[in-house]
C-alpha cells in the first residue's frame, strides 16, 4: 500500500461514509484486485463488532525459539545455541506490553559472565490513543521521526522492487519487541494530540557497547555478541542520555512537524584515522535538528525532510509520488547529503547506509500495461563528494532496476528481475599505486510460483549474475525448487528447498530469502559452488501452541557442512 | 457455502502473494547490508491475521503501518 492509496482511501471514506463491505475496496481509485487480495487476510469492514469482540482482540503470546548452528569458532566461552525467549500482551493499536530475552550464539547462559541467564533482557509497556494520550511509551521503545535523516529506528526499505515504496512513515513512537541490541532507546516517551496539533517528548539512558580507553570512544559496536573476554569487555563501556521532541500540525493529507533529537555520550568519539572516515562523528554531544511534511493533493503526494546537525552540515530529501494516469505511477526522490553530516541513528533513503556524503535523483516507474501485467522500474544516480569506504576519490555509482510481473491466473505467478549497478572500487591490478576502477553488477532472475491444488505450493528460480572488475570478471547462478505443503486433514504443514549454486569471483554473492519459522529471518549469501537444502516442519499441537522444526544444511566445495537445526514453540490465547 | 470458499481460497492465495513480495524485499535489504533482526513488523501482521485491522475505525496511522509492512514485514507469514 503506497502512501497514494492511503490518501486515497482516506478521502473516499470521507466522501462516501464507512464501508459496507470488503468488495467496495475495488472503489476505491488506485486500489487494484491485486492490492486488495493481498491485504484480505489483514483487514475487515463492515462487519463492526461490539464492545465485547472488541476486547477479545487482545492477545498474549509466548514464544521460545531454541537455534543450534552448524559450527561455532573456538575460544568462545558459551554454547553455541541461540536462545530466544518473548512474553507479549498486545490489543494492536492500543496497547502493548511484554518482554524479551535473547542469548547468541557463544554467550554463556547462567553462568561466568551471565549469571542472570539471558545476555539480553527488554521490557516494555505501551499504550496508544487513551483519550487526549496518542502514544505512551515505557521501558524499551523506539522513535521514528520525518523522512530517517535525524532519527529512524524501525526496519525500512530502500531501493528495490516496490519503486513506490520511497518515503519513511509510520508512528514516531513504537513499542520495542525485538531481540536486537542496539536500536532502540530505555527510557520513556509520550505522544499527546489536541486538535490538529501532536507534540511528541521523549527521553532514554542506556548502555551501548564500544571499543574505548582512556582517551575516548574509537567505534560504537552494534552487534550485541558477549562472546569472550575481548567482547565481554566492550560491553556496556559507555553511557547514552538521550532526549528529544516532535511538534507536529496536521491538516488534510499532510502535516508540518519540527523535530530535535540531542544525545550526549558519557566519553567522547575520537577522529577516525581514515581519510575517508575524516568527517565522521567526533565528541560527546551530538544534536540534529529538522523539519519535514508531507501533502497530498489530488493524485500527487509530496514529502521532504531538511535537516542540520549541531556542527552546521546539511541534509534533505525531497520526494513525489504522482499517479500519472490509471494505470502508471511514478516516483522521484532528490537527497542531498553534506560530506560531514552527522547523526546518531539515521536510516533515511540512501544509496549508502547513512544520509552522508552523497547527493542522487532516484526515478520510478509502475506499470500496469496489460490485466494480467505489472511492470516496476527505476534508475538511481548518485554521486559521493568525498571519499567512501574501499573508495579512494569522490566519485558516482548509478544503478537500476526492472521487473516485470505476470499472473496468467490466479494460481500462476511469474516475475522476471533484471538489475544494473556501477560503482567505484579500490583497485591494485599491475599498477604502482590502488587506483578506483568500476565494478559493474548485472543480475538477472526469473522467479515462478504455482498453486498446485488447495494445499500445495511450488516455487523455482533460476537466477544468474555477472561482476565485471577492471581486473577480473565473474560469474555466477543459483537455482532452487521449493515446495511448501499443507497436510490435509492434520495439523502438519511442510516445506521445504534445494538449491544449487556456483557462484565464483571476489567479493560476489548471490542471495534467496527462506522460509524459515515464524519471526525469525533467514537470507543465505551463495558464495562458492554447493548445494543448500532445509525442510520445515509445523504442527500445530493445540487451538493455542504450535510447533516448528527446521534442519538445514550446505554443502560448499564438496564438503558438508554440519546440520543448522531449530524448533520454535509459540503459544497463543 | 460458495462465498466462503472463495473468501478462503483468496486468503490463501493472498498469505502467498504477500511473501512473495516480502522476500523480494529481504533479499534486496540483505544485499544492502540492512540488519534484519527487527521482527516488530511480523509480530503486527500476526496480530491482524488473527484480528483483522478495522478499515472503518483505522486511521491514517495505522494504515501507513500496515502500508509499510505490507512491503517490508519478514519472510514469512504462515498461517497459525
Amino acid at each position: 500500500m503506497t502512501p497514494l492509496q492511503v490518501t486515497s482511501f482516506l478521502q473516499y471514506r470521507e466522501g462516501c461514509g464507512a464501508l459496507r463491505s470488503i468488495y467496495e475496496l475495488q472503489a476505491v481509485p488506485g486500489w487494484d484486485l491485486p492490492l486488495i487480495r493481498r491485504l484480505i487476510p489483514y483487514i475487515r469492514a463492515g462487519d463492526e463488532g461490539n464492545v465485547m469482540e472488541y476486547g477479545r482482540r487482545g492477545e498474549h503470546s509466548v514464544l521460545w525459539r531454541h537455534t543450534h548452528p552448524p559450527r561455532m569458532p573456538d575460544g568462545y566461552e558459551g554454547s553455541s545455541d541461540k536462545l530466544m525467549f518473548r512474553y507479549r500482551y498486545s490489543l494492536p493499536g492500543h496497547a502493548s506490553w511484554g518482554v524479551t530475552a535473547e542469548k547468541d550464539a557463544g554467550e554463556q547462559f547462567f553462568g561466568g559472565a551471565q549469571k542472570k541467564g539471558f545476555d539480553f533482557y527488554s521490557a516494555h509497556l505501551f499504550a496508544a490513543k487513551v483519550k487526549g494520550i496518542y502514544a505512551l511509551a515505557l521501558g524499551d521503545y523506539v522513535v521514528n521521526i520525518g523522512q530517517g535523516l535525524i532519527q529512524w529506528h524501525s526496519m525500512a526499505l530502500g531501493k528495490g522492487s516496490s519503486v513506490m515504496q520511497v518515503k519513511r512513515e509510520g508512528e514516531v513512537l513504537r513499542p520495542y519487541t525485538s531481540a536486537g541490541e542496539y536500536y532502540f532507546f530505555r527510557g520513556a516517551g509520550i505522544t499527546l494530540k489536541y486538535k490538529r496539533w501532536a507534540v511528541t517528548t521523549f527521553t532514554s539512558y542506556r548502555k551501548l557497547d564500544a571499543s574505548a580507553d582512556s582517551t575516548g570512544i574509537s567505534a560504537l559496536l552494534v552487534t550485541g555478541y558477549h562472546r569472550d573476554s575481548a567482547e565481554l569487555s566492550k560491553r556496556n563501556r559507555v553511557r547514552l542520555f538521550t532526549a528529544g521532541a516532535c511538534l507536529q500540525y496536521h491538516m488534510p493529507d499532510g502535516h508540518v512537524g519540527i523535530n530535535v533529537v540531542t544525545h550526549r555520550l558519557s566519553a567522547n568519539l575520537l577522529p577516525e584515522t581514515t581519510l575517508y572516515g575524516k568527517f565522521a562523528m567526533t565528541g560527546s554531544n551530538i544534536m540534529n535538528a529538522s523539519v519535514d511534511y508531507t501533502k497530498g493533493y489530488r493524485n500527487v503526494h509530496l514529502f521532504g525532510e531538511l535537516a542540520i546537525n549541531s556542527s552546521g552540515q546539511w541534509a534533505g530529501v525531497q520526494g513525489v509520488l504522482a499517479s500519472v494516469g490509471p494505470q502508471v505511477d511514478v516516483s522521484l526522490v532528490y537527497r542531498r547529503f553534506a560530506r560531514a553530516y552527522t547523526a546518531l541513528y539515521p536510516n533515511a533513503f540512501a544509496a549508502n547506509s547513512k544520509p552522508v556524503n552523497e547527493s542522487g535523483l532516484y526515478m520510478g516507474l509502475s506499470l500496469k500495461p496489460a490485466p494480467r501485467w505489472e511492470v516496476s522500474a527505476y534508475t538511481d544516480l548518485c554521486r559521493f563528494p568525498w571519499l567512501k569506504y574501499r573508495v579512494n576519490a569522490p566519485g558516482t555509482a548509478m544503478d537500476a532496476l526492472v521487473l516485470a510481473v505476470w499472473r496468467p491466473s490466479k494460481q500462476v505467478e511469474t516475475s522476471w528481475r533484471y538489475t544494473w549497478r556501477e560503482q567505484g572500487l579500490n583497485e591494485t591490478g599491475m599498477a604502482a599505486l590502488p587506483y578506483v576502477g568500476r565494478v559493474r553488477t548485472e543480475n538477472l532472475r526469473w522467479h515462478t510460483e504455482m498453486k498446485v491444488g488447495a494445499n500445495c505450493t511450488w516455487r523455482a528460480r533460476v537466477e544468474v549474475n555477472r561482476r565485471e572488475r577492471e581486473t577480473a570478471t565473474a560469474h555466477g547462478w543459483l537455482a532452487y525448487q521449493e515446495c511448501q505443503w499443507r497436510l490435509t486433514g492434520t495439523p502438519f504443514r511442510l516445506g521445504g528447498r534445494v538449491t544449487r549454486f556456483d557462484v565464483q569471483g571476489e567479493g560476489n554473492g548471490l542471495y534467496a530469502s527462506e522460509n524459515g519459522l515464524l519471526y525469525d529471518y533467514a537470507v543465505s549469501r551463495f558464495s562458492g559452488s554447493g548445494w543448500q537444502w532445509y525442510l520445515n516442519v509445523q504442527y500445530r499441537l493445540s487451538k493455542a501452541v504450535t510447533c516448528w522444526f527446521r534442519i538445514h544444511q550446505t554443502s560448499e566445495q564438496r564438503v558438508r557442512q554440519p546440520l543448522l537445526w531449530q524448533w520454535q514453540v509459540i503459544g497463543r490465547w | 457455502m460458495l462465498m466462503a470458499c472463495l473468501v478462503w481460497t483468496g486468503i490463501l492465495y493472498a498469505q502467498e502473494e504477500l511473501q512473495q513480495e516480502i522476500q523480494a524485499a529481504m533479499e534486496l535489504q540483505a544485499e544492502e547490508g540492512v540488519p534484519v533482526e527487527d521482527d516488530a513488523q511480523w509480530q503486527l501482521l500476526q496480530s491482524y491475521l488473527k484480528h483483522p485491522l478495522d478499515l472503518n475505525r483505522a486511521d491514517e496511522g495505522d494504515l501507513q503501518a500496515m502500508g509499510v509492512y505490507d512491503a517490508v514485514a519478514g519472510h514469512v507469514v504462515p498461517a497459525v
